[in-house]
Protein backbone atom coordinates (compact mmCIF):
# COMPACT_ATOMS: atom_id res chain seq x y z
CA UNK A 1 0.00 0.00 0.00
CA UNK A 2 2.79 2.23 0.63
CA UNK A 3 4.24 2.51 -2.58
CA UNK A 4 0.40 3.59 -4.04
CA UNK A 5 0.99 7.63 -3.47
CA UNK A 6 4.32 7.15 -5.36
CA UNK A 7 2.70 5.17 -8.11
CA UNK A 8 0.31 8.31 -8.24
CA UNK A 9 3.29 10.63 -8.39
CA UNK A 10 4.54 8.99 -11.77
CA UNK A 11 1.53 8.72 -13.34
CA UNK A 12 0.96 12.56 -12.75
CA UNK A 13 4.40 13.43 -13.67
CA UNK A 14 3.37 11.39 -16.94
CA UNK A 15 0.38 12.69 -17.96
CA UNK A 16 1.73 16.23 -17.51
CA UNK A 17 4.60 15.37 -19.33
CA UNK A 18 2.13 13.67 -22.54
CA UNK A 19 0.23 16.88 -22.22
CA UNK A 20 3.40 18.96 -22.45
CA UNK A 21 5.57 16.46 -25.41
CA UNK A 22 1.62 16.40 -27.08
CA UNK A 23 2.27 16.87 -31.00
CA UNK A 24 -0.83 18.65 -33.04
CA UNK A 25 0.16 15.74 -36.18
CA UNK A 26 -0.52 12.05 -34.47
CA UNK A 27 2.15 11.27 -36.99
CA UNK A 28 5.61 9.97 -35.23
CA UNK A 29 8.75 9.18 -36.65
CA UNK A 30 9.50 6.21 -34.43
CA UNK A 31 13.48 6.70 -35.92
CA UNK A 32 13.25 10.70 -34.60
CA UNK A 33 15.73 11.13 -31.93
CA UNK A 34 14.74 13.17 -28.23
CA UNK A 35 16.68 15.83 -29.63
CA UNK A 36 14.63 16.18 -33.20
CA UNK A 37 11.52 15.11 -31.66
CA UNK A 38 12.49 18.34 -28.79
CA UNK A 39 13.85 21.06 -31.21
CA UNK A 40 11.34 21.04 -33.80
CA UNK A 41 10.88 24.17 -35.73
CA UNK A 42 8.83 26.54 -34.05
CA UNK A 43 5.44 27.98 -34.99
CA UNK A 44 4.89 30.85 -33.03
CA UNK A 45 4.09 35.05 -32.81
CA UNK A 46 5.09 35.83 -29.49
CA UNK A 47 8.06 35.49 -26.93
CA UNK A 48 8.22 36.17 -22.96
CA UNK A 49 11.41 35.97 -21.79
CA UNK A 50 13.52 36.65 -18.40
CA UNK A 51 17.49 37.13 -18.17
CA UNK A 52 19.99 37.35 -16.14
CA UNK A 53 23.38 38.69 -17.40
CA UNK A 54 26.57 40.67 -16.72
CA UNK A 55 26.05 44.72 -17.67
CA UNK A 56 28.98 46.80 -18.10
CA UNK A 57 28.40 50.80 -16.94
CA UNK A 58 30.84 52.75 -19.38
CA UNK A 59 32.82 55.26 -16.96
CA UNK A 60 35.02 58.22 -17.53
CA UNK A 61 37.89 57.79 -19.06
CA UNK A 62 37.01 55.29 -21.85
CA UNK A 63 36.79 53.07 -18.92
CA UNK A 64 33.98 50.17 -17.97
CA UNK A 65 32.79 49.11 -14.84
CA UNK A 66 31.00 45.12 -14.72
CA UNK A 67 27.63 44.71 -13.31
CA UNK A 68 24.55 42.35 -13.10
CA UNK A 69 21.59 42.96 -15.30
CA UNK A 70 18.20 41.90 -14.98
CA UNK A 71 15.86 41.79 -17.80
CA UNK A 72 12.31 41.17 -18.89
CA UNK A 73 11.42 41.08 -22.60
CA UNK A 74 8.18 40.44 -25.01
CA UNK A 75 8.22 39.69 -28.29
CA UNK A 76 6.36 39.56 -31.51
CA UNK A 77 7.17 38.28 -34.74
CA UNK A 78 5.81 40.30 -37.34
CA UNK A 79 6.65 38.40 -40.58
CA UNK A 80 9.04 35.34 -40.97
CA UNK A 81 12.23 37.79 -40.97
CA UNK A 82 10.75 40.61 -39.03
CA UNK A 83 10.04 40.98 -34.85
CA UNK A 84 9.96 43.64 -32.63
CA UNK A 85 10.71 43.79 -28.83
CA UNK A 86 9.83 45.34 -25.60
CA UNK A 87 12.68 44.87 -23.22
CA UNK A 88 13.12 46.84 -19.50
CA UNK A 89 16.45 46.23 -18.29
CA UNK A 90 17.81 46.93 -14.33
CA UNK A 91 21.14 47.25 -13.42
CA UNK A 92 22.79 48.94 -10.19
CA UNK A 93 26.40 49.43 -9.60
CA UNK A 94 28.31 50.25 -5.98
CA UNK A 95 31.27 52.21 -5.75
CA UNK A 96 33.20 53.25 -3.11
CA UNK A 97 36.07 55.37 -2.23
CA UNK A 98 37.18 55.97 1.14
CA UNK A 99 33.74 57.63 3.35
CA UNK A 100 32.53 58.35 -0.18
CA UNK A 101 29.88 55.64 -1.36
CA UNK A 102 27.88 56.17 -4.31
CA UNK A 103 25.03 53.40 -5.70
CA UNK A 104 23.37 53.95 -9.10
CA UNK A 105 20.79 52.29 -10.24
CA UNK A 106 19.63 52.36 -14.03
CA UNK A 107 16.28 51.07 -15.55
CA UNK A 108 16.10 50.96 -19.80
CA UNK A 109 13.02 50.65 -21.33
CA UNK A 110 13.75 49.78 -24.97
CA UNK A 111 11.78 49.17 -28.35
CA UNK A 112 13.96 47.38 -31.13
CA UNK A 113 12.37 45.94 -34.44
CA UNK A 114 14.42 44.43 -37.24
CA UNK A 115 15.88 41.19 -37.88
CA UNK A 116 14.52 38.08 -36.27
CA UNK A 117 14.58 34.94 -38.29
CA UNK A 118 13.87 31.17 -36.91
CA UNK A 119 16.11 28.65 -38.84
CA UNK A 120 14.28 25.67 -37.60
CA UNK A 121 14.46 25.73 -33.72
CA UNK A 122 17.29 28.09 -33.98
CA UNK A 123 16.84 31.96 -33.82
CA UNK A 124 18.96 34.51 -34.76
CA UNK A 125 18.28 38.14 -34.52
CA UNK A 126 19.74 41.48 -34.84
CA UNK A 127 18.06 44.74 -34.24
CA UNK A 128 18.44 49.05 -33.55
CA UNK A 129 16.49 50.00 -30.47
CA UNK A 130 15.43 53.34 -28.94
CA UNK A 131 14.21 53.75 -25.38
CA UNK A 132 14.35 56.09 -22.07
CA UNK A 133 16.33 55.34 -19.32
CA UNK A 134 16.10 56.22 -16.31
CA UNK A 135 19.32 56.70 -13.73
CA UNK A 136 18.91 56.98 -9.90
CA UNK A 137 21.90 57.63 -8.14
CA UNK A 138 22.45 57.72 -4.07
CA UNK A 139 25.58 59.47 -2.65
CA UNK A 140 26.27 59.08 1.25
CA UNK A 141 29.84 59.33 3.02
CA UNK A 142 30.73 57.93 6.28
CA UNK A 143 29.27 61.17 8.09
CA UNK A 144 25.89 60.48 7.26
CA UNK A 145 25.88 63.51 4.63
CA UNK A 146 23.51 61.97 1.88
CA UNK A 147 22.34 63.10 -1.57
CA UNK A 148 20.08 61.79 -4.39
CA UNK A 149 18.91 62.08 -7.53
CA UNK A 150 17.43 60.95 -10.90
CA UNK A 151 17.24 61.37 -14.17
CA UNK A 152 15.96 60.13 -17.60
CA UNK A 153 17.64 60.13 -20.62
CA UNK A 154 16.70 59.17 -24.23
CA UNK A 155 18.75 55.77 -25.11
CA UNK A 156 19.53 54.12 -28.50
CA UNK A 157 21.64 51.13 -29.36
CA UNK A 158 21.72 47.78 -30.91
CA UNK A 159 21.79 44.36 -29.86
CA UNK A 160 21.91 40.32 -31.50
CA UNK A 161 22.18 37.54 -30.33
CA UNK A 162 20.99 33.62 -30.82
CA UNK A 163 18.48 31.49 -29.10
CA UNK A 164 17.41 27.49 -29.41
CA UNK A 165 13.69 26.60 -29.19
CA UNK A 166 12.71 23.63 -27.20
CA UNK A 167 9.36 21.32 -27.36
CA UNK A 168 8.21 24.45 -29.50
CA UNK A 169 6.80 26.35 -26.29
CA UNK A 170 10.29 26.67 -24.22
CA UNK A 171 13.37 29.17 -25.17
CA UNK A 172 16.92 29.74 -24.30
CA UNK A 173 18.93 32.68 -25.55
CA UNK A 174 21.89 34.69 -25.44
CA UNK A 175 22.05 38.44 -26.46
CA UNK A 176 24.69 40.85 -26.28
CA UNK A 177 24.24 44.77 -27.27
CA UNK A 178 25.49 48.50 -26.99
CA UNK A 179 23.16 51.26 -25.57
CA UNK A 180 24.34 54.55 -26.16
CA UNK A 181 22.81 57.28 -22.95
CA UNK A 182 24.23 60.71 -21.45
CA UNK A 183 27.07 60.62 -24.08
CA UNK A 184 27.97 56.91 -22.49
CA UNK A 185 28.24 53.55 -24.33
CA UNK A 186 26.92 50.36 -21.56
CA UNK A 187 27.64 47.29 -23.03
CA UNK A 188 25.80 44.08 -22.01
CA UNK A 189 25.46 40.26 -22.65
CA UNK A 190 22.30 38.09 -21.13
CA UNK A 191 21.25 34.64 -20.89
CA UNK A 192 17.52 34.35 -21.07
CA UNK A 193 14.52 31.99 -20.85
CA UNK A 194 11.23 32.54 -21.91
CA UNK A 195 8.16 31.16 -23.47
CA UNK A 196 6.90 31.13 -27.31
CA UNK A 197 3.22 31.25 -27.77
CA UNK B 1 -3.57 48.16 -42.12
CA UNK B 2 -3.44 50.12 -45.17
CA UNK B 3 -0.42 50.99 -47.14
CA UNK B 4 -0.32 54.57 -46.78
CA UNK B 5 -1.23 54.35 -42.82
CA UNK B 6 1.69 51.28 -42.45
CA UNK B 7 4.08 54.33 -44.09
CA UNK B 8 2.93 56.45 -42.10
CA UNK B 9 3.98 54.82 -39.25
CA UNK B 10 7.71 53.60 -40.97
CA UNK B 11 8.22 56.95 -41.21
CA UNK B 12 6.91 58.21 -37.77
CA UNK B 13 8.77 54.77 -36.70
CA UNK B 14 11.72 56.52 -38.64
CA UNK B 15 11.80 59.80 -37.17
CA UNK B 16 11.09 58.61 -33.59
CA UNK B 17 15.02 56.34 -33.94
CA UNK B 18 16.83 59.58 -34.96
CA UNK B 19 15.31 61.48 -32.74
CA UNK B 20 15.59 59.67 -29.78
CA UNK B 21 19.12 58.48 -31.42
CA UNK B 22 19.94 62.40 -31.41
CA UNK B 23 19.05 63.14 -27.93
CA UNK B 24 20.72 59.79 -26.24
CA UNK B 25 24.19 61.90 -27.54
CA UNK B 26 23.22 64.33 -25.06
CA UNK B 27 24.41 65.23 -21.83
CA UNK B 28 23.69 66.98 -19.05
CA UNK B 29 22.14 71.09 -19.53
CA UNK B 30 25.25 73.48 -18.78
CA UNK B 31 24.96 74.84 -14.77
CA UNK B 32 23.52 78.02 -14.90
CA UNK B 33 24.21 80.40 -11.82
CA UNK B 34 26.18 79.84 -9.44
CA UNK B 35 24.93 76.74 -7.91
CA UNK B 36 27.12 74.49 -5.71
CA UNK B 37 28.28 71.12 -6.63
CA UNK B 38 28.34 68.21 -4.29
CA UNK B 39 31.61 67.20 -3.92
CA UNK B 40 34.40 65.41 -2.05
CA UNK B 41 36.12 67.83 0.00
CA UNK B 42 38.20 68.17 3.45
CA UNK B 43 36.35 68.81 6.16
CA UNK B 44 39.28 70.65 8.62
CA UNK B 45 36.32 70.86 11.38
CA UNK B 46 35.56 66.45 11.87
CA UNK B 47 39.29 66.13 9.73
CA UNK B 48 37.88 63.72 7.23
CA UNK B 49 36.30 63.82 3.93
CA UNK B 50 32.92 64.63 3.49
CA UNK B 51 30.83 65.41 1.39
CA UNK B 52 29.83 68.58 0.75
CA UNK B 53 28.03 71.52 -1.52
CA UNK B 54 30.82 74.11 -2.86
CA UNK B 55 31.00 76.81 -4.99
CA UNK B 56 32.65 76.00 -8.22
CA UNK B 57 33.45 79.99 -10.18
CA UNK B 58 35.55 79.01 -13.11
CA UNK B 59 34.23 76.57 -14.65
CA UNK B 60 33.08 77.65 -18.21
CA UNK B 61 31.44 74.39 -19.31
CA UNK B 62 30.09 72.37 -16.59
CA UNK B 63 28.47 69.37 -19.60
CA UNK B 64 32.37 68.60 -19.68
CA UNK B 65 34.32 69.89 -17.31
CA UNK B 66 36.15 72.64 -18.41
CA UNK B 67 36.99 76.11 -16.98
CA UNK B 68 39.75 78.55 -16.87
CA UNK B 69 41.43 76.61 -13.80
CA UNK B 70 41.39 73.15 -15.65
CA UNK B 71 40.33 71.13 -18.34
CA UNK B 72 39.64 67.59 -17.61
CA UNK B 73 39.95 65.16 -20.66
CA UNK B 74 38.87 61.72 -20.93
CA UNK B 75 40.57 59.04 -21.09
CA UNK B 76 43.55 58.69 -23.69
CA UNK B 77 46.48 56.54 -24.37
CA UNK B 78 49.58 57.30 -22.38
CA UNK B 79 53.00 56.36 -24.48
CA UNK B 80 57.09 56.96 -24.47
CA UNK B 81 58.24 56.40 -27.86
CA UNK B 82 61.48 56.91 -26.36
CA UNK B 83 62.51 54.85 -23.52
CA UNK B 84 66.01 56.50 -23.21
CA UNK B 85 66.13 59.79 -23.92
CA UNK B 86 69.43 62.20 -23.69
CA UNK B 87 68.35 65.50 -25.15
CA UNK B 88 66.41 68.47 -24.83
CA UNK B 89 64.42 67.48 -27.75
CA UNK B 90 64.35 63.54 -26.43
CA UNK B 91 62.77 64.40 -22.87
CA UNK B 92 60.48 66.88 -24.65
CA UNK B 93 59.05 63.91 -26.61
CA UNK B 94 59.41 61.41 -23.76
CA UNK B 95 55.73 60.93 -23.54
CA UNK B 96 52.89 61.81 -25.78
CA UNK B 97 49.09 61.21 -25.19
CA UNK B 98 46.39 60.35 -27.96
CA UNK B 99 43.06 59.47 -28.07
CA UNK B 100 41.88 61.38 -25.45
CA UNK B 101 38.22 63.14 -25.35
CA UNK B 102 35.46 65.34 -24.06
CA UNK B 103 35.06 64.37 -20.38
CA UNK B 104 31.20 63.59 -20.46
CA UNK B 105 30.17 64.09 -16.75
CA UNK B 106 26.92 63.35 -15.91
CA UNK B 107 24.60 65.34 -13.06
CA UNK B 108 21.63 66.98 -12.53
CA UNK B 109 20.49 70.19 -10.66
CA UNK B 110 18.28 69.39 -7.99
CA UNK B 111 17.16 71.31 -5.24
CA UNK B 112 19.39 73.82 -6.07
CA UNK B 113 22.61 72.18 -6.28
CA UNK B 114 24.61 70.18 -8.98
CA UNK B 115 24.34 66.32 -7.93
CA UNK B 116 26.63 63.82 -9.82
CA UNK B 117 25.28 60.96 -11.49
CA UNK B 118 27.72 58.62 -10.44
CA UNK B 119 31.06 58.04 -8.88
CA UNK B 120 33.55 59.29 -11.46
CA UNK B 121 31.53 62.76 -12.00
CA UNK B 122 31.74 62.75 -8.23
CA UNK B 123 35.27 62.91 -8.12
CA UNK B 124 36.01 64.58 -11.34
CA UNK B 125 33.67 67.75 -9.57
CA UNK B 126 36.11 67.54 -6.75
CA UNK B 127 39.11 67.02 -8.53
CA UNK B 128 37.89 70.74 -10.59
CA UNK B 129 37.08 72.03 -7.00
CA UNK B 130 40.43 71.14 -5.54
CA UNK B 131 42.66 72.60 -8.68
CA UNK B 132 40.20 75.71 -8.72
CA UNK B 133 41.05 76.23 -4.94
CA UNK B 134 45.07 75.46 -5.39
CA UNK B 135 44.89 78.04 -7.89
CA UNK B 136 43.46 80.65 -5.61
CA UNK B 137 45.58 79.41 -2.74
CA UNK B 138 48.94 80.53 -5.30
CA UNK B 139 46.84 83.47 -6.94
CA UNK B 140 46.48 85.17 -3.38
CA UNK B 141 50.46 85.23 -2.92
CA UNK B 142 50.72 87.70 -5.81
CA UNK B 143 51.94 85.33 -8.63
CA UNK B 144 52.83 87.01 -11.71
CA UNK B 145 51.73 86.08 -14.99
CA UNK B 146 54.03 84.09 -15.64
CA UNK B 147 54.08 82.68 -12.78
CA UNK B 148 50.64 81.55 -12.70
CA UNK B 149 49.54 78.08 -14.27
CA UNK B 150 46.35 78.66 -15.76
CA UNK B 151 43.71 76.08 -18.11
CA UNK B 152 46.04 73.23 -18.38
CA UNK B 153 45.08 69.76 -19.13
CA UNK B 154 43.91 67.37 -17.02
CA UNK B 155 43.81 63.44 -18.44
CA UNK B 156 41.66 61.24 -16.47
CA UNK B 157 42.27 57.74 -16.60
CA UNK B 158 44.27 57.37 -19.31
CA UNK B 159 45.91 53.72 -19.81
CA UNK B 160 49.63 53.31 -21.18
CA UNK B 161 50.17 51.82 -24.52
CA UNK B 162 52.79 48.96 -24.22
CA UNK B 163 53.36 45.33 -24.39
CA UNK B 164 54.31 44.10 -28.43
CA UNK B 165 51.11 45.49 -30.29
CA UNK B 166 50.96 48.94 -28.02
CA UNK B 167 47.86 47.11 -26.65
CA UNK B 168 46.24 50.05 -23.54
CA UNK B 169 47.15 48.42 -20.13
CA UNK B 170 45.98 49.81 -17.13
CA UNK B 171 49.73 49.37 -15.47
CA UNK B 172 49.94 53.64 -14.72
CA UNK B 173 47.44 53.34 -11.82
CA UNK B 174 46.96 54.94 -7.66
CA UNK B 175 48.03 58.45 -8.69
CA UNK B 176 48.14 62.07 -9.33
CA UNK B 177 50.76 63.75 -11.22
CA UNK B 178 51.79 66.86 -12.75
CA UNK B 179 53.53 65.65 -15.89
CA UNK B 180 55.89 68.95 -16.70
CA UNK B 181 57.10 67.86 -20.51
CA UNK B 182 53.23 67.48 -21.19
CA UNK B 183 52.52 70.57 -18.72
CA UNK B 184 49.62 68.48 -17.49
CA UNK B 185 48.42 66.54 -14.87
CA UNK B 186 47.65 63.02 -14.96
CA UNK B 187 45.07 60.99 -12.98
CA UNK B 188 45.74 57.47 -14.04
CA UNK B 189 42.51 54.49 -13.31
CA UNK B 190 42.42 53.87 -9.33
CA UNK B 191 42.65 50.10 -9.48
CA UNK B 192 44.15 48.76 -5.68
CA UNK B 193 43.27 52.14 -3.13
CA UNK B 194 40.14 52.01 -1.90
CA UNK B 195 40.24 55.38 0.06
CA UNK B 196 40.30 58.76 -0.87
CA UNK B 197 40.64 58.86 -4.56
CA UNK B 198 43.91 60.47 -4.77
CA UNK B 199 42.00 62.98 -7.37
CA UNK B 200 39.62 63.77 -4.89
CA UNK B 201 42.12 64.61 -2.26
CA UNK B 202 42.26 67.80 -1.86
CA UNK B 203 45.87 67.88 -0.58
CA UNK B 204 47.72 66.03 -3.00
CA UNK B 205 45.88 68.17 -5.76
CA UNK B 206 47.22 71.03 -4.15
CA UNK B 207 50.37 69.50 -4.06
CA UNK B 208 50.22 68.43 -7.97
CA UNK B 209 49.93 72.03 -8.68
CA UNK B 210 52.30 73.07 -7.08
CA UNK B 211 54.87 71.02 -8.95
CA UNK B 212 53.11 73.52 -11.99
CA UNK B 213 53.90 76.16 -9.87
CA UNK B 214 57.48 75.07 -9.53
CA UNK B 215 58.33 74.39 -13.15
CA UNK B 216 57.03 78.20 -14.26
CA UNK B 217 58.89 79.74 -11.28
CA UNK B 218 61.96 78.06 -10.66
CA UNK B 219 62.20 76.53 -14.28
CA UNK B 220 61.11 79.41 -16.07
CA UNK B 221 58.04 77.42 -17.47
CA UNK B 222 60.91 75.11 -19.12
CA UNK B 223 59.05 71.95 -20.39
CA UNK B 224 61.90 70.08 -19.43
CA UNK B 225 64.44 71.00 -16.33
CA UNK B 226 67.94 71.38 -17.51
CA UNK B 227 69.46 68.47 -15.00
CA UNK B 228 67.58 65.91 -17.55
CA UNK B 229 69.65 66.36 -19.83
CA UNK B 230 72.81 68.05 -18.71
CA UNK B 231 75.54 66.64 -16.76
CA UNK B 232 75.03 67.31 -13.33
CA UNK B 233 76.68 66.33 -10.53
CA UNK B 234 73.83 63.66 -8.58
CA UNK B 235 73.48 66.02 -5.24
CA UNK B 236 72.26 68.85 -7.42
CA UNK B 237 70.01 67.15 -9.34
CA UNK B 238 69.02 64.99 -6.31
CA UNK B 239 68.60 68.06 -4.22
CA UNK B 240 66.54 70.21 -6.59
CA UNK B 241 64.18 67.12 -7.03
CA UNK B 242 63.70 66.80 -3.53
CA UNK B 243 62.73 70.55 -3.08
CA UNK B 244 60.10 70.33 -5.13
CA UNK B 245 58.53 67.50 -3.65
CA UNK B 246 59.43 69.04 0.13
CA UNK B 247 57.60 72.21 -1.05
CA UNK B 248 54.73 70.27 -2.72
CA UNK B 249 53.69 68.61 0.57
CA UNK B 250 54.38 71.94 2.49
CA UNK B 251 51.80 73.70 0.29
CA UNK B 252 49.64 71.04 0.51
CA UNK B 253 49.65 70.52 3.95
CA UNK B 254 49.36 74.44 4.71
CA UNK B 255 46.45 74.42 2.10
CA UNK B 256 44.47 72.29 4.03
CA UNK B 257 45.87 72.49 7.34
CA UNK B 258 46.66 69.20 7.18
CA UNK B 259 50.68 67.83 7.89
CA UNK B 260 49.38 64.03 6.74
CA UNK B 261 47.43 64.93 4.13
CA UNK B 262 48.15 62.13 1.81
CA UNK B 263 47.33 60.16 4.47
CA UNK B 264 43.23 59.55 3.72
CA UNK B 265 43.71 58.13 0.43
CA UNK B 266 46.67 55.61 1.78
CA UNK B 267 44.86 54.31 4.56
CA UNK B 268 46.14 54.32 7.83
CA UNK B 269 47.79 51.46 8.26
CA UNK B 270 50.36 52.35 4.68
CA UNK B 271 54.21 52.59 5.24
CA UNK B 272 54.14 55.64 3.24
CA UNK B 273 55.48 58.40 5.89
CA UNK B 274 55.31 61.73 4.89
CA UNK B 275 53.30 63.45 7.81
CA UNK B 276 54.75 67.00 8.21
CA UNK B 277 54.51 67.08 11.98
CA UNK B 278 57.24 64.44 12.50
CA UNK B 279 60.48 66.01 12.81
CA UNK B 280 63.17 65.19 10.52
CA UNK B 281 66.60 65.14 9.64
CA UNK B 282 69.19 65.61 7.33
CA UNK B 283 71.46 62.81 8.82
CA UNK B 284 75.01 61.93 7.58
CA UNK B 285 73.49 58.85 5.80
CA UNK B 286 70.92 60.81 3.98
CA UNK B 287 73.35 63.00 2.89
CA UNK B 288 75.39 60.11 1.93
CA UNK B 289 72.30 58.86 -0.38
CA UNK B 290 72.17 61.84 -1.86
CA UNK B 291 75.55 62.75 -2.90
CA UNK B 292 75.89 59.28 -4.47
CA UNK B 293 72.93 57.69 -5.79
CA UNK B 294 72.02 58.08 -9.68
CA UNK B 295 68.95 60.53 -10.32
CA UNK B 296 67.45 58.33 -11.93
CA UNK B 297 67.06 55.82 -9.37
CA UNK B 298 66.56 58.35 -6.61
CA UNK B 299 63.56 59.11 -4.23
CA UNK B 300 62.99 62.66 -3.75
CA UNK B 301 60.77 62.10 -0.76
CA UNK B 302 62.92 61.45 2.05
CA UNK B 303 65.02 64.75 1.73
CA UNK B 304 61.76 66.48 0.70
CA UNK B 305 60.06 65.40 3.61
CA UNK B 306 62.92 66.94 6.14
CA UNK B 307 62.50 70.18 4.04
CA UNK B 308 58.55 69.79 4.31
CA UNK B 309 58.89 69.09 7.89
CA UNK B 310 61.04 72.10 8.39
CA UNK B 311 58.81 74.44 6.91
CA UNK B 312 56.09 73.57 8.73
CA UNK B 313 57.90 73.87 12.05
CA UNK B 314 58.68 77.41 11.15
CA UNK B 315 54.25 78.04 11.45
CA UNK B 316 55.03 78.10 14.95
CA UNK B 317 57.23 81.58 14.76
CA UNK B 318 55.80 83.21 12.09
CA UNK B 319 52.41 83.49 9.97
CA UNK B 320 51.60 81.22 7.08
CA UNK B 321 51.01 84.31 4.45
CA UNK B 322 54.08 85.52 5.30
CA UNK B 323 55.92 82.16 5.49
CA UNK B 324 54.28 81.11 1.91
CA UNK B 325 55.08 84.53 0.51
CA UNK B 326 58.69 83.69 1.37
CA UNK B 327 58.88 80.27 0.18
CA UNK B 328 57.51 81.76 -2.62
CA UNK B 329 60.14 84.51 -2.97
CA UNK B 330 62.84 82.16 -2.50
CA UNK B 331 62.08 80.14 -5.11
CA UNK B 332 62.52 83.01 -7.50
CA UNK B 333 65.97 83.69 -5.88
CA UNK B 334 66.86 80.16 -7.25
CA UNK B 335 65.38 80.40 -10.57
CA UNK B 336 67.22 78.44 -13.62
CA UNK B 337 69.12 76.70 -11.60
CA UNK B 338 72.60 75.24 -12.51
CA UNK B 339 74.92 72.43 -11.90
CA UNK B 340 76.42 74.34 -8.87
CA UNK B 341 72.48 74.17 -6.99
CA UNK B 342 72.68 73.06 -3.65
CA UNK B 343 70.00 72.63 -1.28
CA UNK B 344 71.98 74.89 1.16
CA UNK B 345 70.94 77.99 -1.36
CA UNK B 346 67.33 78.21 -1.15
CA UNK B 347 67.52 77.86 2.42
CA UNK B 348 69.94 80.84 2.20
CA UNK B 349 66.95 82.64 0.03
CA UNK B 350 64.30 81.33 2.47
CA UNK B 351 66.36 82.87 5.36
CA UNK B 352 66.97 86.10 4.43
CA UNK B 353 63.33 86.43 3.02
CA UNK B 354 62.05 86.03 6.61
CA UNK B 355 65.01 88.38 7.98
CA UNK B 356 67.22 85.93 9.80
CA UNK B 357 65.18 85.19 12.44
CA UNK B 358 67.09 83.24 15.06
CA UNK B 359 64.53 81.05 15.72
CA UNK B 360 63.99 79.68 12.64
CA UNK B 361 67.43 79.77 11.50
CA UNK B 362 68.12 76.95 14.58
CA UNK B 363 65.10 74.86 12.97
CA UNK B 364 66.73 74.72 9.90
CA UNK B 365 70.40 74.62 11.28
CA UNK B 366 68.92 72.04 13.57
CA UNK B 367 66.74 70.09 10.89
CA UNK B 368 69.92 70.35 7.99
CA UNK B 369 72.68 69.76 9.95
CA UNK B 370 74.04 73.48 8.42
CA UNK B 371 74.56 76.70 9.53
CA UNK B 372 71.35 77.96 7.98
CA UNK B 373 71.96 81.56 8.69
CA UNK B 374 74.37 84.34 8.55
CA UNK B 375 77.89 82.02 7.24
CA UNK B 376 78.24 82.26 3.07
CA UNK B 377 77.49 79.05 1.28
Amino acid sequence: MRSWPKLLVILLISFVSALAFAQESPEKDPSETFWQQSMQPIDHQWRIELGWGGYNWDILGDGFDPATALRVRAGFRWAEWFGSLVTVDYSWISSRGGPLLVESHRTNLSLSTGLERWFGAVRVSLMPEIGVSWLATHLEDSSDNQFQASAFSASTGIHGGIGLAFFQSLTLGLDAGARLHDRRIDSHIVLSAGWLF
Amino acid sequence: MSTPLLHCASRLACIGFIALSVCAGCGPEQVEGDLPFVVLDWDETTESYALAERSIETMDDSTIARGSSANLRSGGQLSAPNSSPETEADFEDALRISGDGKLAVNYVVDDGKVVPLDFDTTVAFSLYHHLERARFFFEGYDLESAERVGSIPVYYRPVVSTGLFAIPLPVFTDNAAYAFTLDAFIIPPRLFFGDVPLAANRGVVVHEYSHAIFNRIVHANRRVPEYLFRDWPPVAANELTSLDEGLADFFGALQTSDPDFIRPSIGPSAELDRDLEVERRYTASMQDYVQRTSPDGYDPYRLGSVVASALWASRDLVDDQTLANAVLDSMRSIASPGPDFRLARFVDALMDNLDEDEEICAIWTDRLAAPACGFPQ
